[in-house]
């Protein structure tokens, strides 16, 4: 079920809320795990069981860790048995078929696929998981005994398909006690509002420009990069929606969930960009792999080695497919050379160029991103760069341009932090601040039954995260 | 508005659109049918083990929940308002707007359907047609023929497609152009079709190329008002309804109307029901244009014993010709109308249409039709032709 869909938005949101905010506290948890549980069963009712099982893995050899606190040798081991466990399922759901294809490839045998469906949000609830038991070893947080407790932080459908990956440090308080305020509630609606309009009114309209060039015959110079420029904003928005309304739902239900984004494409370098963008999984990154191994504080072949091995999990984080491998290589190399180099150059250089550099530098990356082949990362990239022995501009060009130009200003206006620095500025104004409260109220409802609007007419609606 | 009054009137709101659409959509009553948008509306589907493990519970309870959505035209009228004036999108669901022509744009052949249908009709000739020596073939063209290119839309290559069907097709089948005696005004504003009204110009074309008498009856308009057609409800927009007006003669009373039997058909048996030229009562049906000759159909036979030549006509046609074929009677004495989306060309026998050589034979299908992919041929084997 998508946050963005008719039966979530006036059929599942209104029975949780009303079940929520009914029963006393001591049940709320109970109430959010079996809703969350129904989410995910609505979406993967085969796999709702697996969801089970490896949090009850999780859930027990936490128990054991603990209990083997002082034995340091048995509680690295319980933790190391539930990371491979965990792991393990994943790599055989999300990894064995890209695995076998490619020994086929290379020794040119014939294993058969295991063609097993990826369950959704596996990516997700495995790292949450694994991130509760390594800081459960390393002592940083405590152990969470109550079963339906756990369940409810793996399993909670606010970010349970698309993140933010939440580690259980972040709502470790919360999961125990929680408030729930007016502001809290208040900013929550607002934050799933905004969330639920970028994904609808922005991220899927862009979605659909997308769809229109790749299925197009009359292919230009000028509409390549249109694709592109589309592409990132539609990723941006669609993700970072989905995070808004993941973050408001949780501030709904009184937690406070890590922000996700930062106006990631005002960055003036790559290794800006990395600390805006898609936060909760770099830092996952970053302090469960990259430090451990040593981050920057060993030798300087350790240190990319670390860097390489980051950004190869962070390819094949997003899918078990090379064109990803070579998405998370090519940040490894950019990173590299920007540590080495690269980063003084840019700091000599102004603003407006280290962003042009920046957002060329995106906009290659999402093209290999989101390339079915080599071929297509090649000549799409050969069409970007006039090597393509395409027009600079096709008739349809100019038509989709005009077309969806009004969406494109919204959209590079809106991954800017200007219209927030703007609705601030006015609201520090106390005469204004009134108005500012008075436009609010009366803009984020029309949000809400716009979008409905587009729900009900069966617009383009995709979920882009089935393959994480 | 204080910061406290401002949060309390959110959560207010949001608890009343949230509660209160989903206590609306509970208590008001499913509908079967969306009139505006001509579709059968998703009923609340099954559940059972097997429609919950198969997923299709959920995906129609979606559909369900869309379609059935309380509201649902005066959203979508909402939605289509937001496209065209704050977006400012030059079509809503494809559907454009012209000096108030609604038009829904194509913007490439579609290959497989046009080689398709060249293939399809081929073996038509080949197999049906080879005796008769006057085997014409026309192409109606669409709206965005006339609107869509000069209006910066993105339109097909009409040229390279009459080129395809004149190079590809049996060179016995002669080629009228019908490009020419069409303007936009031809057609409904709101609809995908012609008026029959306004296609004097492609009678007498026709009449021209296949040297048929016309234009010697005199014919009564009869006014319907408030026609939507198909784009209303797709645009969803708020488009003026118009006149939909069809024609009678006093020269009309020689004429029977016969409808091949659908059921009778499907059981192997031939049998026509008599019926009218117009079907009023499809007037107030999901689509109103079927008043001319009842719609869609397989088979109809229309025979005038007051026509001035004892000409006989088949057309392989669309909906189209449902329009047109009122004002060919009075030319033929019997006119035989085929729609291969709905009878399969195999299955058309001697009781149905007798092919004596010496009937003329118009394959006349719109832009529309051909570039769809919805006509469908099969080979002696009754093997869908590819």
């Amino acid at each position: 079920m998508l946050f963005s869909s008719i039966p979530f938005l006036y059929y599942f949101l209104p029975i949780v809320i009303l079940l929520y905010f009914v029963v006393p506290s001591k049940y709320k948890n109970f109430i959010l795990m079996i809703t969350s549980l129904f989410f995910y069963f609505w979406g993967e009712s085969t796999y709702v069981l697996l969801m089970i099982g490896v949090t009850l893995c999780g859930y027990i050899f936490g128990l054991l860790i603990d209990k083997y606190r002082d034995n340091k040798r048995k509680s690295k081991l319980f933790m190391f048995i539930s990371l491979i466990s965990s792991f393990s399922i994943l790599a055989v759901f999300k990894y064995a078929d890209f695995f076998i294809e490619n020994v086929n490839t290379i020794l040119n045998t014939n294993f058969k696929l295991l063609k097993l469906a990826l369950p959704i949000g596996i990516s997700f609830y495995t790292f949450q998981i694994a991130s509760y038991t390594i800081d459960l070893y390393w002592g940083n947080i405590k152990v969470q005994k109550s079963f339906v407790k756990f369940m409810t932080y793996v399993s909670m459908f606010p970010q349970l398909i698309a993140g933010p990956i939440v580690r259980y440090s972040d709502i470790e308080k919360e999961i125990d006690d929680r408030k729930i305020t007016r502001e809290g509630v208040a900013y929550g609606i607002r934050r799933f509002t905004l969330g639920l309009s970028k994904k609808i009114l922005l991220a899927n309209v862009l979605g659909e420009f997308v769809d229109i060039v790749k299925s197009s015959t009359e292919i230009s110079v000028l509409y390549m990069w249109l694709y592109v420029i589309a592409y990132a904003l539609h990723i941006y928005f669609d993700f970072s929606g989905y995070s808004d309304m993941a973050i408001g739902l949780g501030k709904v239900f009184g937690f406070t969930f890590p922000e996700n984004f930062n106006y990631p494409y005002i960055s003036k370098s790559v290794t800006e960009f990395w600390r805006r963008w898609h936060l909760t999984l770099s830092t996952w990154f970053r302090d469960y792999i990259y430090i451990p191994l040593g981050g920057n504080r060993v030798s300087k072949i350790k240190w990319y080695r670390n860097i390489l091995v980051v950004w190869t999990f962070t390819g094949l984080w997003h899918g078990a497919s090379w064109n990803f491998v070579i998405w998370g290589l090519m940040f490894a190399a950019i990173l590299v050379l920007e540590k080495i180099f690269l980063g003084k150059l840019l700091e000599k250089m102004p603003s407006v160029l280290r962003r042009i550099y920046t957002l060329v530098i995106i906009a290659i990356s999402w093209v290999v991103f989101d390339a079915a082949t080599f071929g297509d990362i090649a000549s799409k990239l050969a069409v970007m760069f006039g090597f393509g022995g395409v027009p600079l501009v096709t008739a349809e060009t100019l038509y989709y341009l005009k077309s969806y130009l009004i969406i494109f200003i919204i959209g590079l206006i809106g991954a800017t932090p200007l219209p927030t620095m703007l609705v601030k500025k006015l609201s520090d104004k106390e005469s204004v601040h009134k108005f500012v409260n008075l436009a609010e109220v009366l803009v984020l409802p029309i949000l809400v039954v716009v979008s409905t609007a587009y729900l009900v007419d069966g617009s383009f609606n995709p979920f882009l995260y089935f393959r994480f | 508005m204080s910061d406290k009054i401002k949060d309390l009137n959110l959560i207010i709101i949001f608890i009343i659109i949230i509660f209160g659409t989903f206590l609306m959509n509970i208590v008001v009553e499913d509908t079967a049918v969306s009139k505006s948008e001509r579709k059968a509306l998703q009923q609340f589907p099954e559940i059972s083990v097997k429609t919950i493990k198969d997923k299709s519970f959920m995906n129609k309870f979606e559909t369900y929940t869309s379609d059935q959505f309380v509201g649902r035209d005066a959203y979508r009228k909402l939605k289509a308002f937001t496209v065209f004036n704050i977006f400012r999108h030059s079509d809503n669901n494809d559907i454009y707007i012209v000096d108030g022509q609604a038009s829904k744009y194509v913007s490439k052949i579609n290959e497989s359907a046009i080689n398709n249908a060249i293939k399809g009709y081929n073996h038509v000739y080949d197999t049906l047609l080879k005796n008769s020596s006057n085997v014409y073939f026309s192409i109606i063209p669409d709206k965005n023929y006339f609107i869509a290119k000069e209006n910066g839309y993105p339109s097909i290559d009409y040229e390279e497609l009459v080129k395809r069907f004149n190079d590809n097709l049996n060179s016995e089948i002669k080629y009228i152009n019908l490009f020419d005696s069409l303007n936009i005004n031809d057609y409904y504003t709101t609809d995908i079709h012609w008026r029959q009204e306004k296609i004097n110009d492609v009678v007498k074309k026709l009449a021209e190329e296949m040297n048929f008498e016309t234009g010697n009856i005199d014919y009564t308009e009869n006014v319907l008002e408030g026609f939507y057609g198909v784009y209303y409800g797709q645009s969803a927009l708020p488009l003026d309804s118009e006149d939909l007006i069809y024609y009678t003669s006093d020269e009309f009373d020689g004429v029977t109307v016969k409808v091949l039997n659908e059921n009778y058909s499907a059981q192997g048996v031939t049998k026509f029901d008599e019926a009218d030229m117009y079907n009023l009562e499809k007037y107030t049906g999901t689509d109103p244009y079927d008043v001319y000759l009842h719609g869609p159909k397989q088979l109809i036979v229309i025979e005038n014993k007051n026509a001035s030549s004892n000409k006989e006509l088949v057309i392989f046609r669309d909906s189209y010709t449902s329009s047109l074929a009122p004002l060919l009677v009075e030319s033929y004495a019997k006119i035989t109308l085929v729609d291969l989306r709905y009878i399969a060309n195999t299955f058309i026998n001697e009781e149905m249409i007798e092919f004596k050589g010496n009937q003329d034979v118009l394959i006349l299908n719109s832009i529309d039709v051909l570039n769809s992919g919805t006509l469908k041929f099969f080979d002696e084997n009754n093997m869908m032709i590819k």
